[in-house]
């Protein structure tokens, strides 16, 4: 599974010395033109990270995801191909740090807690008498059953469009504490609609009709 | 409205999506190598691992990643990574300044 030059790769890394240092240079290159190609593709300006020089740019990321592979490089089993498993790092870092930085740049905050309405005035008066029952069961339960951190994550990601590295630092937390809360959040949510005699597709047929 | 009513929709998928036991960022991160490796080599990965594309289809910070990785793959497979010049001048080429 694993292709020839990058187990060889690995191997020269684990080894250390002069022949790991001189593997680390190459991956290094290797992690900077993922980062480089990760922007191109992207289509991420430079402007989004605070950066003028690209190269430059890259190179840091490139450090940064070397540090931790070489860290994590004891958990790698050669269930992928290195390069992939490398490259995953250096996404990782870029994306996160983009979408940090992106939620910093929004024009206005919506740092309020109130829940929207959906339902138009100007609706079917059959479906938006459906979608009010369904929104009205949903609202109520993020107000009044869902723990204040459960709420300010669901409220977050759904209605501000929060990402998970921000709300992360928000509670000053890991990303993946948020996904857990985001989680037990939408078992409440679905658990209620079937207590309340609602499939999820009944729910979402609500709000798809017009 | 229409925005509004498209978040809702949002947040019912994802309720409609939710399992009872569902695997984390960090682990999605583990797995999405092999994920994207077995589905260039024509394997049917969603089957291989269906918690993994049950969480890539939660959590579109994951979705992003695993598609920016799927591509990185992609070239790399095809003969690797264009060389860093290029990708440079590729860089400067999509800058609207540039």
């Amino acid at each position: 599974m694993v292709e020839g030059g990058a187990e060889h790769l690995v191997t020269r890394l684990l080894a250390g010395g002069p022949e790991g240092d001189a593997a680390a240079r190459e991956l290094h290159d290797l992690l900077v033109r993922a980062a480089l190609a990760h922007l191109v593709h992207q289509g991420y300006s430079l402007e989004a990270f605070g950066a003028d020089d690209p190269e430059a740019l890259a190179e840091d990321f490139a450090q940064e995801a070397l540090a931790t592979i070489l860290r994590q490089l004891h958990t790698f089993r050669g269930q992928s191909r290195f390069t992939t498993w490398a490259y995953r790092i250096v996404i990782n870092l870029i994306s996160d740090e983009f979408r940090r930085r992106a939620w910093r740049r929004r024009p206005l905050p919506t740092e309020h807690e109130a829940l929207p309405h959906p339902v138009d005035p100007a609706d079917d008066p059959v479906a938006a008498a459906e979608r009010d029952e369904v929104w009205g069961l949903i609202a109520r339960v993020i107000r009044e059953e869902l723990t204040p951190r459960q709420r300010q994550v669901l409220v977050g990601r759904f209605f501000q469009d929060k990402p998970l590295v921000v709300l992360a630092e928000e509670l000053n937390t890991s990303k993946d504490a948020v996904y857990k809360l985001l989680h037990d959040a939408r078992k409440r949510l679905k658990r209620a609609l079937l207590a309340h005699g609602f499939t999820e597709a009944e729910a979402l047929a609500a709000f798809e009709r017009r | 409205m229409k925005e509004t009513s498209h978040r809702v929709k949002q947040l019912l998928e994802a309720i409609a999506l939710t399992q009872d036991d569902e695997i984390d960022c960090s682990t999605c991160l583990d797995l999405v190598p092999i994920y994207v490796d077995r589905e260039l080599a024509g394997a049917d990965p969603a089957r291989e691992l269906p918690a993994l594309r049950q969480h890539l289809a939660v959590c579109r910070e994951c979705l992003e990643e695993y598609e920016a990785l799927r591509e990185l793959a992609r070239l790399e497979a095809a003969g690797g990574l264009p060389g860093r010049q290029e990708l440079l001048r590729q860089l400067r080429q999509q800058r609207p300044s540039a």
